[in-house]
């Protein structure tokens, strides 16, 4: 019965669409991986499919340790604007969503409808007045900025996702705190907030990530070498008449690290952030 | 300790009207139960009670305190819910504890007080897990520990034992029953299950349509309805109530005559209870013909169809009666002390016993 049912036609083909899509999904990172193993003299001449060959750190240990590429910086830079356009959007857009979804105040669905606009504009669109506004601030080059910019953005779509978490709790566990006489912010801190852990951990993953990976507010808001990111730093590597294909992969690669460590971190809560409540789970 | 007076309470959602116009009183240190089909009422009632809505009309006064517009902190009450409402990534200790801490009382006395309610409620052996490693009527208990844990002077109960299986449910209803009296506790209780109501309550409000349709004791309830809603609500099988006319005394239905019915004259409706009705014997009798036969063993449940009149009653026998049979002929009689007579046009009650 049960095998009759794994191997079903329609089963068999839904598995071999979704293997192959995931394969394609992963080949350019299979790409980039084989090309940042391999000697520059190789990679140019037989491209990296080739699995005959010599494999080697030799480029990630080039590109961390000579001084022109100073990846180590683009690393702290990107930490210093991640953190904070993280945690901060986080806290704020929570706060924002659990009024969204609890109290009535005037204008409040005109509010959210603003919310959901300023989701849906594309970034390119804003990055003129944004730049005059950092430099009417003195925070062009600077990565406060940046952290101003990635942080008003996060509110946005934080708030809209954390809103319909908030809907789903269901609504007795805080009043039983209300009746027992905590005031609003401790229900929020002490009740709300360690129930929402799943979706503020899928939120802060998504967000994350996001903000480390961008390249485009940092390319036109941070123009001084000590104060790029780490997408930056990456660019740099490409020479102006050659490209070490090879260091620029490694570099690449060493990117990626930290937003994957911090899914894997918050793995076990995204997934439960993303399926929503369940009664009665702790 | 308080007693509650609620004073001609409104409450609107919308354009629903959810209350119009509750008046209730209940006494210091009683057990007071709001009984009622769902959308009656009732559940909104405690929750204004507990402070969580605020009536668009009326007064909440604790014991003298006018607590209408004091949000639920202000009012000492503790509220037992539904579903218990127990905070899943605190462990039994910390739920029971949240109240304690909230009114920052001192850490040792917060243990003592805790211990305290877990051992009434025989939960001691539990405080260190969390609640989705608990059964449900170890839930249940916690929630009913973490109400009590404060000594509130108001405890709310809404239907607390509508989750938990038959079983567990009878257990639990004395059990609440005996911890109001221990406690001295002013008590109020929704539910929809009127043996519940029955058990717990020292009084019953009866509630339909947003409003109190009686308030009694559960013998004043069952033995004289005020109209025919709680009638035919409270009692199971429901009153029989079927059609008759009074004129000069003379009481006629179902095809049969009783004199000497005072007071009353015309239309009117007629109801007595299955349970009360006996064949072969009463002040009034019928002849009837046997319909159909529920054999619940201890009693038998026996569906009559009065001849002539086009009515069908339901009679309550013991199960002694179980060897009747359909299209059988009975003499089924009620005793006039178990006659209630309603106006027909309002539903009120006119007259317990002719």
């Amino acid at each position: 019965m049960r095998l009759k049912h794994v191997l079903r036609p329609a089963v068999i083909i839904s598995n071999l669409v979704a293997w192959l899509v995931a394969l394609l999904w992963l080949l350019p990172f299979v790409g980039l991986f084989m090309t940042s193993t391999r000697p520059f003299e190789e990679v140019v001449l037989q491209g990296w499919w080739s699995l005959a060959g010599n494999y080697t750190l030799a480029n990630y240990v080039e590109v961390l340790t000579d001084p022109q590429y100073d990846l180590a910086t683009g690393f702290k830079n990107s930490f210093i604007v991640a953190l904070p356009s993280t945690l901060a959007p986080l806290l704020i857009a929570a706060l924002a969503a659990y009024a969204f979804s609890r109290f009535s105040f005037t204008m409040r669905n005109l509010l959210f409808v603003t919310i959901l606009v300023i989701m849906a504009i594309p970034q390119q669109t804003m990055v003129i007045p944004l730049f005059f506004l950092l430099k009417s601030m003195g925070l062009l080059d600077q990565l406060l900025g940046v952290i101003l910019i990635h942080s008003s953005w996060g509110i946005a779509w934080i708030t809209f996702f954390m809103r319909n978490y908030f809907s789903m709790l269901p609504r007795d566990v805080e009043e039983a705190a209300r009746v027992d006489g905590a005031s609003y912010a401790t229900i929020f801190f002490r009740i709300i907030l360690p129930l929402s852990l799943p979706a503020l951990a899928a939120a802060a993953a998504i967000q994350f990530t996001w903000v480390w990976a961008d390249f485009f507010f940092a390319l036109i808001f941070l123009y001084s070498p000590e104060n790029m990111v780490i997408t930056q730093k990456v660019v740099t590597i490409k020479g102006q008449y050659q490209i070490d294909w090879g260091l620029l992969s490694a570099g690449s690669i060493l990117a990626m690290i930290p937003p994957v460590l911090v899914y894997a971190a918050l793995q076990k809560y995204y997934l439960r952030g993303m399926a929503g409540w369940v009664t009665g789970k702790g | 300790m308080a007693s509650i007076m609620l004073e001609g309470i409104v409450k609107r959602f919308g354009k629903t009207v959810a209350l119009r116009g509750v008046n209730l009183e209940v006494r210091d240190g009683e057990a007071m139960v709001l009984l009622g089909p769902s959308g009656c009422g009732k559940t909104t009632t405690l929750r204004i009670v507990a402070g969580l809505e605020r009536p668009d009309e009326g007064r909440v006064v604790f014991g003298g305190r006018d607590v209408t517009n004091l949000p639920p902190k202000d009012r000492n009450v503790a509220m037992v819910f539904q579903s218990y409402a127990l905070w899943p990534h605190m462990r039994v200790f910390d739920n029971i504890a949240f109240p304690l801490k909230i009114r920052k009382v001192e850490s040792s006395e917060v243990r003592r007080r805790v211990r305290w309610a877990a051992e009434l409620l025989e939960i001691e052996h539990l405080l260190d897990r969390y609640p989705h490693q608990l059964s449900g009527g170890q839930q249940q208990r916690v929630a009913v520990a973490r109400a009590i844990v404060t000594e509130p002077e108001v405890l709310l109960m809404d239907e607390p034992l509508s989750n938990l299986d038959a079983i567990l449910r009878v257990k639990m209803r004395s059990e609440i029953k005996k911890l109001q009296r221990r406690l001295g506790v002013t008590m109020v209780y929704v539910t929809h299950d009127q043996v519940e109501a029955m058990v717990i309550g020292d009084r019953v409000a009866v509630m339909n349509y947003g409003e109190v349709q009686q308030v009694g004791s559960p013998q004043e309830i069952y033995n004289e309805p005020a109209n025919t809603f709680v009638a035919t609500f409270i009692g199971s099988p429901q009153m029989n109530i079927v059609k008759g006319v009074i004129s000069g005394g003379l009481l006629s239905l179902l095809g049969t005559q009783i004199e000497g019915v005072e007071g009353v004259e015309g239309e009117v409706l007629v109801g007595f209870r299955p349970e009360r009705i006996v064949i072969g014997d009463g002040d009034l009798k019928f002849p009837a013909i046997v319909d159909f036969v529920e054999d619940l063993g201890s009693d038998v449940i026996v569906h009559l169809s009065v001849e002539g009149a086009g009515e069908l009653v339901i009679a309550k026998l013991r199960g002694a009666h179980a060897s009747l049979k359909p299209g059988e002929k009975v003499l089924a009689g009620v005793m006039r002390s178990d006659i209630h007579i309603f106006d027909p046009k309002t539903g009120r009650a006119l007259k317990h016993g002719v």
